[in-house]
Formats: C-alpha cells, sequence, structure tokens
C-alpha cells in the first residue's frame, strides 16, 4: 500500500483545517505569504501523491475511511479488530436482521450453543472456560486472605481483571488491548458488583467476612480473552457465573490468643466452602441495527451497530446493572423496551447456562 | 533439600529421566490462522499465529525476508500466588526475544519477503519451563498456518541438582537453584538451535545433561509429528474423498 492510504482520519482533517487556514492566512496579512506558500506547497504535493497510488481495493479503501456512513463507528473503542465489509455485505447483515433470519441462521433473539468448561485451571480457587461461537475465555477466581476496608468492617471485597489475550487478535499486541480490557473490566464490575457500598451485588460480601473488621477474603477474578468472535461481554459474565460455582473457599478456623492483636488463623485444605451463586446475574446485551436489536453478535454484526445495552439481569428478574455503548442515541422508550426484552431473554440464558454449569460440574467430578 | 530421593524418585515422582506428561492440540483460536495448545505436566500454554500477512509498520519491512515477530505473555492467574504484572516486563521480552529468535530459524523466510508473520504465545499455567513448552506450542501453531518451515524446532529443558542430571523440570526443581539448560533442537536436521544455561556446571556433565536435553527435544519432536499427522489425518477424513 503507499502511504496516503496510511493517513488515518485525524491526519486527513487535519490537512484539511491546515488548508483551511493558509488561505485565511494569506488573505490577513502579507507577512505570512511565504509561509502560507510553503503549506500550500506541502498540499499539492500530498494531492500529486494522492493520485499516483495504485487503488486495489478501491471500495473498501473507501469505506474504511469514510466515517460518514451511517451506523459505522470506527472510533467505538469496543470491537476487537476491525472488520472490514463490503456496501452489499452491510446490506445483506442488516437486511438479514430486519426479517429476523441473521447471516448464520439464527434468530435476533437466539444466543450461539454455550459451552461451559469448569475447573480448567487447577491452582486457582475456581474456574471456568466458556465458548460461545469463536469466542473463548477463561476465568479464575483466587481467594486471599485480606483486611476489609474500614468503611465495610463486616464485608468482603472482590475485584474483576479482564486481559486481552494477543492470540485473540494481533492488534491487542503490547498496550493495543489495554482500553478494551479497562471497558470489559468496568462494565462486568458495574453488573456483578454493584455500587461503591457493594449494595445490590450478584456476590454476597458478607459471606466472604471472616472476622470482622480484622480479616475477610479477597476475591480476585481475573478473566482471560483467548479468542474473541463478538459478544465478550456476555462470555465474560456467563464464565464468571460458572468460575464462581466451582469456587471452594478454604475454610478458616479463628483462634483468639489475645484479643487486642491479629486472631490466629488456621486455614484448612481439606474443607472448602461452596459459593452461593443463585443470585449471581447474567448479562445480555442487545445490539441495536437499523430499528431492531439482536443478543450475540457476531463482530460484523457488531461492526453494524448504533448502540448496545447490556444489561445485567439475576434469577428473579432484577435487573443489576446496565451499560450503554455506541455512539448513536436512543430513544428513552426503547431502552425501556430492550431492558425488557433482556431480562426475558436473560431467564432463558440462565436456564441454559445452569445446566450446563451443572453438565460441566459433574463430568469434573466424575 | 531433597529433589531425588534415595530411591531415584523426584518430588512429583517421576524417574530422573523421565519427561512429565506431554500433550499438544492443533485449533484453539478459531479466528487466527493457525493455533495449538501445548501442554507439558501442569505447564500449559496457547500459542496463536497470525500471517504471512501485510507489514504493519512499513518501516519495518524486509525486502527479501519475512519479519517475524514474537509476543509472550503471561496470564494473572498462570503462576501460584496471584499476580499483576505490566505487560512487557524484561522477562517476557527476553522471552519473546528467544522464542522470535528459534522461530525466525525455521522458517523459510525468504519464501516470503515483504510479508509479516506473528506468533503470540500466551502462558495459562506456568509450572516450569515455559520457555520449552512455547515454542513447542510455536511449532505447532507454526505449521498449522502452513508456513513453510526448514524443519521442526522443538525444546526441552534439563538440570542438574543432587549429582543427578534431571530431564524436563518442573516449578519447584526450577526454583531450587541448580543448572537450567534449555535446548531447542531441529529435530530431523540433528542441530542446536536454542541453547541457554544459567548457574555453573563441570564440563563433563554439562554434557551429559546437554545430551539428556536433547534427547528429550527428540521425543517431544516424536509427539509434535504424531499430532500433526493425526491432524492432517482428520482434516484429509473431513475433506472427503
Amino acid at each position: 500500500m503507499s502511504w496516503p492510504t496510511n493517513l488515518d482520519l485525524g491526519q486527513k482533517e487535519a490537512l484539511v483545517r491546515r488548508a483551511h487556514s493558509t488561505v485565511k492566512r494569506t488573505e490577513s496579512g502579507r507577512e505570512k505569504e511565504e509561509g502560507g506558500e510553503q503549506r500550500e506547497g506541502r498540499l499539492t504535493q500530498e494531492g500529486k501523491w494522492r493520485e499516483r497510488q495504485p487503488q486495489p481495493q478501491p471500495q473498501q479503501q473507501q469505506l474504511e475511511l469514510r466515517p460518514s456512513i451511517p451506523s459505522f463507528h470506527p472510533s467505538l473503542p469496543s470491537f476487537p479488530g476491525m472488520v472490514g465489509l463490503s456496501v452489499g455485505e452491510k446490506h445483506f447483515i442488516q437486511g438479514g436482521i430486519a426479517q429476523d433470519l441473521r447471516t448464520d441462521g439464527r434468530k435476533r433473539l437466539h444466543y450461539r450453543p454455550i459451552s461451559v468448561e469448569t475447573s480448567v485451571i487447577p491452582q486457582a480457587n475456581g474456574s471456568a472456560r466458556v465458548r460461545l461461537g469463536a469466542t473463548d475465555v477463561i476465568v479464575s477466581v483466587k481467594a486471599e486472605l485480606g483486611k476489609p476496608s474500614p468503611f465495610q468492617p463486616s464485608k468482603g471485597k472482590v475485584a474483576i481483571f479482564v486481559d486481552c489475550s494477543p492470540t485473540a487478535a494481533p492488534m491487542f499486541e503490547g498496550r493495543g488491548g489495554e482500553e478494551l480490557s479497562a471497558e470489559l473490566s468496568v462494565s462486568l464490575q458495574r453488573c456483578l458488583l454493584g455500587g461503591k457500598s457493594g449494595e445490590g451485588a450478584g456476590i454476597d460480601l458478607s459471606s466472604l467476612m471472616v472476622v470482622e473488621g480484622k480479616l475477610c477474603w479477597d476475591l480476585y477474578i481475573d478473566g482471560l480473552v483467548v479468542s474473541s468472535d463478538g459478544n465478550l461481554l456476555d462470555a465474560l459474565g456467563a464464565a464468571i457465573k460458572a468460575a464462581l460455582s466451582n469456587t471452594g473457599i478454604p475454610k478458616v478456623n479463628v483462634a483468639f490468643a489475645s484479643s487486642a492483636d491479629e486472631p490466629e488463623v488456621d486455614v484448612s485444605d481439606e474443607e472448602f466452602l461452596q459459593f452461593d451463586t443463585s443470585r449471581v446475574p447474567v448479562i445480555v446485551t442487545l445490539t441495536k441495527v437499523g430499528r431492531h436489536y439482536i443478543v450475540d453478535a457476531t463482530p460484523e454484526e457488531e461492526s453494524q451497530m448504533s448502540s448496545a445495552i447490556s444489561v445485567s439481569v439475576n434469577r428473579l428478574g432484577n435487573i443489576c446493572g446496565l451499560t450503554k455503548r455506541g455512539g448513536a442515541g436512543l430513544d428513552p422508550s426503547v431502552i425501556l423496551d430492550m431492558v425488557s426484552v433482556a431480562k426475558h431473554v436473560s431467564q432463558q440464558l440462565i436456564s441454559v447456562l445452569d445446566s450446563e454449569i451443572f453438565a460441566a460440574e459433574s463430568a469434573a467430578d466424575s | 533439600m531433597e529433589y531425588v530421593s534415595p530411591e531415584g524418585l523426584r518430588l512429583d515422582g517421576r524417574r530422573p529421566m523421565e519427561m512429565r506428561q506431554i500433550r499438544g492440540e492443533i485449533g484453539a483460536v478459531a479466528k487466527a490462522d493457525g493455533s495449538a495448545v501445548f501442554e507439558m505436566g501442569n505447564t500449559k500454554v496457547i500459542a496463536a499465529v497470525y500471517g504471512p500477512r501485510e507489514v504493519q509498520n512499513r518501516s519495518q519491512q524486509i525486502s527479501d525476508q519475512a519479519l517475524v515477530r514474537c509476543e509472550y505473555s503471561m496470564a494473572n492467574f498462570s503462576t501460584g500466588d496471584r499476580m499483576r504484572r505490566p505487560k512487557g516486563d524484561r522477562r517476557s521480552t527476553e522471552i519473546s526475544l528467544v522464542i522470535r529468535q528459534t522461530m525466525e530459524a525455521c522458517i523459510m523466510t525468504h519464501l516470503m519477503p515483504r510479508s509479516q508473520i506473528d506468533i503470540f504465545v500466551q502462558v495459562l499455567q506456568a509450572d516450569g519451563g515455559t520457555r520449552s513448552a512455547c515454542i513447542n506450542a510455536a511449532t505447532l501453531a507454526l505449521a498449522d498456518a502452513g508456513i513453510p518451515m526448514r524443519d521442526l524446532v522443538t525444546s526441552c529443558s534439563a538440570g542438574y541438582l543432587n549429582s543427578t542430571p534431571l530431564l524436563d523440570l518442573n516449578y519447584v526443581e526450577d526454583s531450587a537453584g541448580g543448572p537450567d539448560v534449555t535446548v531447542g533442537i531441529l529435530a530431523k536436521m540433528d542441530k542446536v538451535t536454542l541453547l541457554q544455561m544459567d548457574a555453573k556446571l563441570p564440563m563433563d556433565i554439562f554434557e551429559n545433561v546437554m545430551q539428556l536435553a536433547t534427547e528429550g527435544c527428540k521425543a517431544v519432536a516424536q509427539c509434535i509429528q504424531e499430532v500433526l499427522l493425526e491432524n492432517s489425518k482428520k482434516l484429509e477424513y473431513q475433506r472427503g474423498p
């Protein structure tokens, strides 16, 4: 590829702006004519380069560079790996969604088959691997003894971190995946852990307490995206749910030698307490394409979205958290409609996930 | 500490010249051009290969051969106690470099000028010998991607503890402070492409330890060949008559 095509949007815009400013400057005063001429010279040079440029795939090149096409937002960080689509492909995807028959044969509100595998990381307290189409995520839960925060002496702490492995997409190499990792971690934290107070958390934080004000369990939930094929957030949410139900926290015997000092702890390596995960919500992401919305979007469909809403819903049908992504604005009534659809879909997802987790647990036991 | 019991058994119950269970599997990452999982005992790594494709950073383009790049990363949960290390620390940079140089030696880069091959290795579980496991996984992934190679590169480590040469060290043996010899060979051409050792060792014993590691590499090569053959048979079957 010759180099003018390497110009990104920002550079192009700057170029145009520069051209405007040179015109203004040459108009405003004679002293600046010299500088203006230089700049114009550079611009015409650039123009010449453009002419010389061979165009191997003119259509695709152009489309990738133009932000003005509706429902196409190259700047959104939520796309792992930009997909290049032709106009025809875009129409095909959009038309399929409008007719309730998507490119892979699913209906709008159908998930791809979910497969769950538990106890994949032996050194963790609990772990799970969830595959959703070609999306593949691993989540591990590690419990460490720590000190509760002074503001919430009767509660344990939970932290969620997500990493995007470069194996999933070359663009995650180096620091390339950090933005997406941060976005996913924060969304998961919001959807699963409730607010700062820990109120409304899907995980019962008071069950992590060992000695009030002195000792509690810190749960570190680490997610790793091994392969990315769209809908990472839902897959990670499901994997966290599966990993938590796989988690065994060692039983702790506390002996108070002297009440003022730190309590003496004896961590059992035989007895484990299972975690109550019935309240852990699942995350359902509804992606709006055109006038309709779909669940479990593939990267191609995600590239066509105008906006997306991720709703976390628990078994009782309560909404535990919500995130809206995407540039386009949404009508409030549409949001309410999407939330109710998400609630409906989530109950199906929970039952599918529960049976998958149960099957995985019994396969791991045998 | 006693790493080899008087009965001649190691901490994990192996004989001194015994390898851990090795297992390779092709096709872990659907979107990559080639990918593989490789396990050596409790060490487990995933490798994904993207390419040959257009060079992303034009200034790195080489006019007469392919550009090979590699990145090694460890998952937060891969080690016993949880850690969160920043990306691109010195250890992973060094291992990335080692893997890149080793793989570059076997890829026929002159056949793919002005293109780029990316190798990404991700450690899921670390229990000693990640370096070797990564190289073995990368070989499988490159073969899966159909990238022309001179030969299969395989790697294995060996050490020397309690006056006994030990094959394929695990984490406990690795951190015991004895020498750790990591060898990478081109299996059929019988050439050494990678050799690293820390700590000191008398010359004649080094010869034995290196010989042992080389034998280990050959055993790994056998395993990798079987995996590749199995995979080719599967592909042939899937293609139909």
